[in-house]
């Protein structure tokens, strides 16, 4: 006696998951199971070719607005934030301490950024930027916000670079220049900001 | 073609969103959320349930993207998230309450006079879709379209291997009929007993 499909032998014959091979056989040899075979076939298709829908793009603006609401960048970066901090510390004990230079000439007064190389160059004038900026009270627009991504991003890439001990001049250099340009722009952002600020009002 | 299957995310923008990188996070947002809401829009037949769904998969996707340790795994996680976030608001016993009362079309409606066959093809079967059991709707959407193994819907949805198969061929059973016509589409099963929890 030739065994009877049910709608879950077809659908696990369709989907490979059958393993009855005098099933599968049963099944094949039936004129009407094979077409209802077809037409599960064709519904699962043509489910697999509904088209995506597109959110309201209110949507993304509220995903935007929960996800600042949650922990800014700083605390996004912890390490890296605590590694920048250590960095400009050492540098700032390493610059403006005399008794940490013991080749440096007392004769003549020497400028502090000359002293080190490009890499310490760039963080000075990082550490400068960055003591200029962060004094400055008030909120901060959508293109501070942006900037400070991008130097804690850089800075997520610095902290990696320092954490691994990895001696690759260059990249350091690449990345401590990057941050300067970023902490430019911020600047050039503010300052922007400081001159439309008494012409509004 | 809805499913997260047929997604690539670029491997750059993967890297950017495990680095907090907020154009990355727009462009992941971009290229996944219509899959997301294509996804909840169909297993929870409610436009504004499915927009919560793609909108608490994508903040959590930004909060916990740091924690990602394989960039290429972001689709796959993407999905999982959002199956999740749709399976919780299915089990709710408001949107239960409320599939009962609500059967209207969710998705734009297709213009009948287009011609298009393929088009009055998708509209059937989306009628149809809308017209099973919720959980119905999510066992044939999750082993269908997104490739979900029976043993996985199962872990899901805490049943064993067995309720998915038995979900599936009851759903295919009303798909059919109502496709071709000898089931009234208006009649929701969401009426009959909830399915087993």
């Amino acid at each position: 006696m030739d065994p009877k499909p049910t709608l879950s032998d077809l659908l696990a014959l369709r989907d490979g998951e059958l393993d009855d091979a005098e099933l599968t056989a049963a099944i094949y040899a039936d004129e009407r199971s094979r077409d209802e075979l077809v037409k599960l076939a064709r519904i699962k298709r043509q489910l697999k070719s509904l088209p995506p829908v597109t959110p309201d793009p209110a949507v993304w603006e509220a995903i935007e607005r929960r996800a600042r609401a949650q922990p800014g960048w700083l605390q996004r970066f912890p390490l890296a934030t605590a590694a920048t901090v250590f960095l400009a510390a050492a540098l700032s004990v390493m610059l403006w301490n005399p008794g940490s230079e013991p080749d440096r000439s007392a004769a003549a007064p020497q400028p502090v950024a000359r002293a080190v190389d490009p890499v310490g160059r760039l963080m000075l004038r990082s550490r400068n930027l960055e003591s200029e900026l962060f004094t400055r009270a008030g909120g901060r627009s959508a293109s501070e916000e942006a900037l400070l991504y991008g130097i804690a991003d850089v800075d997520a890439r610095l902290g990696e670079i320092y954490a691994s001990g990895s001696e690759d001049p260059e990249a350091r250099e690449r990345l401590w220049r990057e941050r300067v340009t970023l902490l430019e722009s911020l600047a050039e952002v503010q300052r922007g900001q400081a001159v439309m600020r008494p012409a509004i009002y | 073609m809805a499913s997260f299957a047929d997604i690539q995310l670029d491997c750059g923008i993967a890297r950017g969103l495990v680095r907090g990188d907020r154009r990355a996070q727009g462009l992941a947002y971009r290229i996944l959320s219509p899959a997301v809401m294509g996804m909840a829009v169909r297993i929870l037949q409610d436009e504004g349930l499915a927009q919560e769904v793609v909108q608490d998969t994508f903040v959590e996707l930004i909060d916990k993207a740091a924690t990602l340790r394989d960039p290429d795994a972001v689709v796959g996680w993407v999905r999982r998230v959002a199956v999740n976030h749709c399976y919780m608001r299915l089990r709710s016993p408001w949107h239960k309450r409320r599939s009962a009362v609500d059967g209207t079309d969710v998705l734009e409606p297709v213009d009948p006079t287009s011609g298009d066959e393929r088009v009055e093809g998708q509209r059937d079967l989306e009628r149809a879709l809308a017209a099973l059991a919720p959980e119905t709707r999510l066992v044939i959407w999750l082993h269908d379209v997104e490739g979900y193994t029976h043993r996985e819907i199962g872990e899901l949805t805490g049943q064993s291997a067995s309720y998915s198969k038995s979900q599936l061929a009851r759903g295919y059973a009303r798909l059919t009929k109502i496709i071709e016509g000898t089931a009234d589409g208006s009649e929701t099963d969401a009426l009959r007993p909830a399915c087993s929890s």
